[in-house]
């Protein structure tokens, strides 16, 4: 078992546990129980299908991630909270992070005038910090080589180093 | 979303057409949550499969209305093939009539919007 499959059933397991925390004990332990039941027979049966870990680990964060609404409404249902309750939190909860980062991005660009702080690109710097989703985010492509430039300047665009073994580190922006 | 009185919600209507397409297939006509959840897959033709959160509560909740019945397996099963129990569900003669008629009901939508199309302005 790789190490992002092992991570990926320990966040699928915690989440579970956080969830049904404190809940009675028979309709904790079924929805647990029947978690993990689901947890066995998807990584059986994707591994018979030929699916890749990193493929399994995924998709079940995604199953996770796209059901964790549904997963607080199910407790609120049991705990007798009224769903509509949770609903309008998780609603405030999405408009108050799409706020932040919208304030957060004005502020810093307020701050510092030369580099551009679009929202994404804040959403960017606050990815490191971010606990669960480490899917990575797509990077902005590398400067083109300028080779009008280097004939201008009588110099190779690259040395024959890097002609011969690649260019030695590419820097983003 | 919210649930129109007396109708069932598109999840519960996959979970109750997975069902009857499993008891078609033969077999007692007990099924566990992944099995409905790949062959919901399987009849929509995606790759992901429902969300955990999305599936057990929409069976949570038919279970509660009378139209699936759950029991977990013998013990003895799963320590002899070495792997968790599973909650084995059946869909109850009120879940078939359910289903059935919220099939209907869906053809005969589907019937009114085809013929409003090709009526003439």
């Amino acid at each position: 078992m790789t190490i992002t499959l092992a991570t990926a059933l320990r966040l699928v397991r915690s989440w579970t546990r956080i969830y049904t925390a404190r809940m009675e004990r028979e309709a904790r332990d079924a929805r647990r129980d029947e978690i993990e039941s689901d947890l066995w027979e998807f990584h059986e049966d994707a591994r018979r299908r030929g699916a890749s870990p990193t493929g399994i680990a995924l998709h079940m964060l995604l199953r996770l991630a796209l059901g964790a609404p549904d997963d607080l409404l199910w407790r609120a249902e049991q705990i007798h909270v009224r769903p509509r309750l949770v609903r309008e939190a998780l609603w405030t909860v999405a408009a108050a992070s799409i706020a932040f980062v919208w304030w957060l991005s004005s502020a810093l660009q307020a701050v510092d005038p030369q580099r551009s702080y679009e929202p994404i690109n804040v959403v960017r710097l606050l990815y490191p910090v971010h606990p669960v989703a480490r899917v990575p985010l797509p990077l902005p492509a590398p400067p083109p080589i300028d080779f009008g430039r280097a004939r201008r300047s009588g110099r190779a665009a690259c040395s024959a180093e890097e002609l011969r073994d690649g260019p030695k580190a590419v820097r983003y922006p | 979303m919210r649930r129109k009185p007396g109708r069932l919600l598109p999840i519960e209507l996959a979970i109750c057409e997975a069902a009857a397409a499993l008891r078609r297939r033969g077999g007692d006509g007990e099924f566990h949550g992944y099995e409905i959840a790949r062959t919901i897959g399987d009849a929509e033709n995606v790759r992901l499969l429902t969300a955990y959160g999305t599936l057990y509560r929409a069976l949570a909740r038919l279970e509660k209305m009378g139209l699936l019945r759950s029991r977990w397996e013998d013990p003895a099963i799963p320590a002899r093939e070495n792997r968790p129990g599973r909650r084995l569900y059946t869909l109850t003669a009120l879940g078939d009539a359910a289903f059935e008629e919220a099939r209907r009901e869906a053809e005969a939508a589907a019937r009114r919007r085809a013929r409003r199309r090709l009526a003439p302005a």
